[in-house]
């Protein structure tokens, strides 16, 4: 009984510390002072107008918008594929290929940024939005193959042969039997896709220029030089953005698929 | 070729390596129609492997596969006229049990109302004509077996690949199925092949039975047949209990045993327990004429319920005998006894045995 309430107490704990940051970031973007103050100095909507209003803003957030999205659907479409190739199939370099794509997980994206970058000046591949979505799309496939790859079974396989047995083409076979069983991976994947292309400083910075800008780069140039409540504003909407994708996507498909059991 | 012999498939000279590791070697196998045939064999002696090349989920090295005088080697699984019970019965987990049955017939052309009335049929089939609308994960590993096959019987193939479907049941339930799945298929008419590592399983239920060791067919017969009359040592100790006794021929052409340390290089006869006699004395043996007999002793007395094995060490053989009910007085270990053993029930090997 005590382990229990103890595990209830530091499972409170947990959530508190996680959650704190985001009470106090949405509590100090209300505040009418100049400076971030938390609690808030009275309540205003000040700060979200200022950002609202600023073009600079809206745009760098339609930009990683846009961005998050493409990148994720390009990684989905690359990774399932590669994921059937590396579950499927044996080839030679088999795990050298599986290993360089899951590479960028563990490579520093500063390396990778400053990398990409060189490699892209050489082919004109700079500081566009088709350098930002390569950059993002290397970085962010990983997470989708990481979460498609275990779910290609040989029990899963199994169910593969028993549709060809049972008179579907291979194309039919992969739209009937296999996405349904990858969907959860491939919806989870792509969740992780999103949020780490769309919060990706370290990878953007090499590529944005004034007039086409990310908005976790926009932030990050903004808190070099002063730190106003605009700041929390457009991470409370950002937060509020991420809220509402949630909400949309457990009413859509349903979370349940991020528990371990059925 | 096709319909005057009857040959549903003709499995002619199939080779298949994995690596180095060579799975199947110079198979050949012919099956009617509505014929039931049983592959067994230990594990890895290449039988799920054949099983797989009929259905084409593997391509043969070499050899050809026909089905009702087609040639379907290079076929793709989903063009070959047949179905296929996977062990772990392979039922597709996001579908209800009836999406399931009907997913055969619409994707071989059935409309939707046609494809659900089929698969009603054939669960109705197999007694689970109310469990349509459930999904497999609410069902019991048996209703799930019955399930995969009526999902593998809607399409009505004329031929059913069964990959060991009753080996994740336990031991009533088997039982049980052996005797469903055989009145089954004589109902419905569709040549078996059933692949079973359990030769009671094989003998119980198939017509013909296909003993496997190490990728190659060792014998094809009926049980009785295998039983009776083994081709080799491997399926004479394989199929059933078997004392296995080098022999040779004296000059008028009668059988003798040879002791143990002769034994390299002589034919062999294969002894089924039931045939071993025990007599209690050399006088009770020559009563009975015409029988060979052997000097030994009792070395261990087994019952187990129904019945009782006896092992007696003879001319340095341990041979197995077997008598029904429980051993009644007089066998003790260590007794010296008689072995009868009338050499009609002896099936000779002939030739040098390793």
């Amino acid at each position: 009984m005590a382990i229990r309430f103890l595990i209830r107490v530091l499972a409170i704990m947990t959530l508190a510390y996680l959650m704190l940051p985001l009470i106090v970031i949405i509590g100090a973007s209300l505040t009418t002072s100049e400076f971030l103050a938390f609690p808030p100095q009275g309540l205003t909507l000040r700060w979200y107008e200022v950002v609202v209003l600023d073009p600079t803003y809206v745009d760098s957030f339609v930009t990683s918008a846009i961005l998050a999205m493409l990148a994720t659907l390009v990684a989905v479409a690359l990774a399932v594929p590669a994921a059937l190739a590396i579950a499927r199939h044996d080839f030679p370099g088999k795990a050298a290929f599986s290993s360089l794509l899951l590479s960028p997980l563990v490579l520093p994206h500063l390396v990778l940024g400053a990398a990409l970058l060189q490699f892209g000046s050489s082919i004109g591949l700079v500081r566009n939005f088709s350098a930002l979505l390569v950059g993002h799309v290397v970085i962010v496939t990983p997470f989708v193959l990481r979460t498609v790859l275990p779910l290609l079974s040989r029990e899963q396989q199994t169910l593969e042969e028993a549709s060809r047995d049972l008179g579907a083409d291979a194309f039919t076979t992969f739209f009937l039997v296999t996405l349904p069983q990858i969907r959860s991976g491939i919806i989870s994947g792509a969740i992780f896709a999103f949020i780490t292309s769309f919060i990706n400083v370290e990878l953007s910075i090499f590529n944005t220029t004034a007039s086409l800008n990310t908005i976790p780069v926009q932030l990050f140039n903004y808190v070099q030089y002063s730190v106003d409540p605009t700041i929390a504003a457009v991470s409370a909407a950002t937060i509020l953005a991420a809220v509402v994708a949630i909400i949309v996507l457990d009413l859509t498909v349903g979370l349940d698929f991020l528990s371990e059991n059925e | 070729m096709a319909g005057a012999d009857m040959t549903l498939l003709a499995i002619d000279d199939i080779s298949k390596n994995f690596g180095k590791h060579q799975a199947l070697c110079d198979i050949s196998l012919a099956i009617e129609s509505g014929e039931f045939v049983s592959l067994l064999g230990p594990s890895g002696c290449g039988k799920t492997t054949l099983l797989r090349l009929i259905a084409g989920f593997l391509r043969a090295d070499r050899g050809t596969i026909s089905i009702a005088g087609e040639d379907v080697t290079g076929l793709p699984p989903h063009r070959r006229p047949l179905n296929t019970v996977f062990q772990n019965y392979a039922l597709f987990p996001h579908l209800t049990v009836a999406d399931n049955v009907a997913y055969g017939p619409r994707r071989t052309g059935a409309g939707k109302a046609e494809a659900s009335r089929r698969a009603q049929e054939a669960l109705d089939l197999v007694g689970l004509g109310e469990f349509g609308d459930r999904y497999p994960r609410q069902m019991s590993g048996g209703q799930q077996q019955r399930v995969a096959l009526a999902r593998a019987i809607v399409n009505r193939p004329k031929l059913l690949l069964l990959d060991e479907p009753l080996s994740a049941l336990d031991l009533q339930l088997r039982k049980r199925m052996q005797i469903e799945l055989k009145q089954l298929q004589e109902k419905i008419g569709i040549a078996f092949v059933f692949v079973t590592h359990d030769q009671e399983e094989a003998m119980a239920m198939s017509d013909r039975i296909a003993v496997m060791n190490a990728g190659r067919i060792e014998q094809v017969g009926t049980g009785a047949e295998i039983y009776r009359r083994p081709a080799t040592r491997f399926v004479a100790e394989f199929i059933g209990e078997a004392s296995l006794l080098p022999v040779q021929r004296t000059g008028n052409g009668a059988l003798t045993i040879v002791p143990a340390v002769e034994a390299s290089g002589r034919s062999v006869a294969v002894l089924r327990p039931e045939h071993a006699q025990i007599f209690a004395g050399q006088a009770d043996a020559s009563t009975s004429c015409n029988l060979l007999s052997m000097e030994g002793h009792v070395e261990t007395v087994a019952s187990i319920g129904g019945v009782t094995n006896i092992y007696v060490r003879a001319l340095g053989h341990l041979v197995h005998a077997r008598r029904l009910g429980l051993v009644e007085s007089g066998l003790r270990e260590g007794q010296k006894v008689v072995l009868g053993i009338d050499p009609q029930n002896l099936h000779l090997l002939e030739g040098p045995q390793p």
